[in-house]
């Protein structure tokens, strides 16, 4: 019953999502043929591109065809690539993805892990630095600590390839074994680390301050009485609950991830959504950079329920309110 | 009528000088070393972003030449150009500078907008609740699907690209943190006695919604003041940084762009770092400053 209602109100919120972005690049002023066909084209030619992409129809009827075609995942044709849109975006689905995923776990592992350790040091000069490096560095923009990361480990030290995703270039071909690759695994980690560096604050306060109340609760205290040592104390009883405003919270990473990937994208030349997006944009691609934007938004919502499930999984309480 | 309202035992008054907010908030903030820093930190950029244009040793476009009629491309820092000279000649200590000003306007104006969207959608929501209520929290919702740059790169596209389309930009997507919120907080407020008494003795909605609620909201709203000028600074660099800023403005997000852009992140790390440095202690600044602010509102946590 509860995933029944998550479910439908999740739709609800992808499909206004998506009429956003129609409605959006329905905002561009004057004749989308002509911006895209630049001011010497033809008159004739203008003519039939309007007509193929569409716009000569009304607005609710365009809106009809691109639900209908959203519904059959056709995104329409990529002029710059000369591709379906969708051939284009699903393989970028797939890396920014695993991009998300890898930040995610990265953050919120090492996140969590330390602000269970500050909590533990609560009080001491460590547990002072600790917090306050935390908070000054979510002031640092992520595509800045990107540059610096690129600067220092791939072109200075030659540890870390400095962009792209895989050593091979542009041969298209993208199947399961490039993803498994250690070479992929080494494009991975400056990425990856640079966007954690911005993402590991929240979890890491979140869960020192939820640490802090979980401490004096008495049956943090039965555990502490009952002889077992700090490390038990600490990992067995009283992390386990103080991770649930982190868990909460990732909700909220998911929608700070996709905006700040898209600059960490850009850095690293990372062949996701994010980049898409950037060139598709540049060279006015718009039918390109819908698609993207769409997916991004898919990609967010289809994220925002697995948090949500992963919530009421661990949080029974959840489920009844 | 609403006089009487005012009159009342329970008034909000009561809530509102709970032992001078201000003076509460000056106290944690001299007590809090770290957030005295940010203050002075803070304050030293403001006067910068005030006299910036004027204080700049050249203006940030000039593409300068030395002694010998040749263009300085990629100076070092030396007497003259504190930071060197980017790859068109121009002087990066006096870009800097004038970015200051850039980057307190678009995060002022930002902040101010957003604040006061959410307390007004957040008072409506919460005040109201039923359809209204429904109808925002949908598009709170919705707004969490829309990532900040990957939509305003598009607005800007379609917008034009300039400052005020830059803010729009921003505050179009950031309203719903602050909302969400204030939202819970004016729906807890709206429960107790004193603004149940003022409706009672016949106060209007308009005059409860912002002579009694608003009071006790008002702090929350004002934490975010900080937190989304932080947020609005990183989000123009990112903007400028991806190409679609304002092109004629000097701001700390299209240094960082024109470095990148110029490959001259190895050669010239004076030049990346400034810029980028700018912005981290800014927006930390702000950041620490709110932690203090908290503190006050939330008492428990000074005992930490």
């Amino acid at each position: 019953m509860y995933l029944a209602r998550r479910l439908f109100s999740i739709l609800v919120t992808l499909l206004i999502a998506l009429t956003i972005v129609f409605v959006l690049f329905r905002l561009l002023p004057g004749d989308p043929a002509s911006a895209l066909l630049g001011p010497l084209s033809s008159q004739e030619a203008r003519d039939n591109l309007t007509e193929s992409l569409g716009l000569d129809k009304p607005m609710l009827e365009q809106y009809g065809i691109y639900l209908g075609n959203l519904v059959q995942l056709d995104l329409g044709t990529s002029f710059s690539q000369r591709l379906p849109v969708m051939d284009v975006v699903w393989p970028a689905f797939v890396n920014s993805l695993i991009l998300v995923l890898a930040t995610f776990i990265v953050a919120y592992g090492l996140g969590a892990l330390l602000g269970v350790v500050l909590a533990w040091y609560r009080g001491t000069r460590f547990e002072a630095i600790g917090s306050f490096a935390a908070l000054a560095l979510r002031g640092a923009p992520t595509f800045w600590i990107a540059i610096l990361l690129v600067s220092l480990f791939a072109l200075n030290l030659k540890w870390l390839p400095a962009a792209g995703m895989t050593s091979i270039q542009n041969t298209g071909e993208v199947s399961l074994s490039t993803y498994l690759s250690w070479d992929f695994v080494k494009h991975l980690i400056l990425p990856v680390a640079a966007a954690s560096i911005y993402a590991l604050g929240l979890p890491l306060l979140l869960v020192r301050n939820s640490m802090l109340d979980v401490i004096g609760t008495p049956y943090v205290e039965l555990a502490r009485a009952k002889g077992l040592s700090q490390k038990s104390v600490m990992f067995k009883h009283a992390a386990r609950n103080a991770m649930l405003p982190a868990v909460t919270a990732s909700a909220q990473f998911i929608a700070w991830a996709m905006g700040g990937l898209v600059v960490v994208e850009n850095v690293f030349s990372w062949p996701g959504l994010g980049t898409t997006i950037v060139d598709a944009l540049e060279v006015r691609d718009y039918q390109l950079a819908q698609g993207a934007l769409a997916s991004i938004a898919a990609l967010v919502v289809s994220l925002m329920l697995i948090a949500d499930l992963v919530t009421a999984y661990l949080d029974p309480r959840v489920k009844l309110s | 009528m609403s006089t009487l309202a005012a009159r009342l035992p329970f008034g909000a008054r009561i809530e509102r000088f709970k032992g001078s907010y201000t003076a509460q908030i000056l106290s944690q903030v001299v007590r809090d070393r770290l957030a005295l820093v940010s203050l002075g930190i803070l304050l030293f950029f403001t006067v910068i972003a005030v006299i910036g244009p004027f204080i700049a040793p050249y203006d940030p476009r000039d593409r300068l030449m030395d002694e010998n009629g040749q263009l300085l491309v990629i100076a070092s820092p030396s007497a003259e150009h504190l930071l060197g000279t980017t790859n068109v000649g121009r002087d990066i200590f006096s870009q800097l500078i004038v970015g200051t000003q850039a980057a307190f306007i678009i995060g002022g104006i930002a902040a101010i907008a957003e604040v006061a969207i959410a307390i007004v959608l957040g008072l409506v929501a919460g005040y109201y609740k039923g359809w209204r209520d429904n109808l925002l929290m949908r598009a709170v919702d919705v707004a969490y699907t829309l990532p900040v740059e990957p939509v305003a790169i598009v607005l800007l596209v379609f917008l034009g690209q300039s400052m005020w389309t830059v803010i729009l930009a921003i505050v179009l997507l950031s309203w719903r943190n602050a909302t969400r919120v204030l939202r819970t907080q004016v729906l807890s407020v709206s429960e107790r006695a004193f603004v149940k008494g003022a409706r009672v003795a016949g106060a209007s909605d308009f005059r409860i919604l912002f002579r009694h609620i608003l009071p006790t909201i008002l702090p929350i709203a004002i934490i975010y003041l900080p937190v989304g000028f932080g947020n609005a600074i990183v989000a123009e660099a990112a903007i400028s940084f991806l190409g679609f800023g304002d092109p004629e403005l000097t701001t700390w997000g299209l240094m960082l762009r024109e470095v990148f852009d110029a490959g001259a992140t190895q050669t010239a790390w004076w030049w990346i770092v400034a810029p980028g440095l700018c912005i981290t202690v800014v927006v930390s600044s702000m950041f620490f400053l709110t932690r203090a602010f908290e503190d006050v509102l939330n008492p428990r946590l000074q005992k930490r």
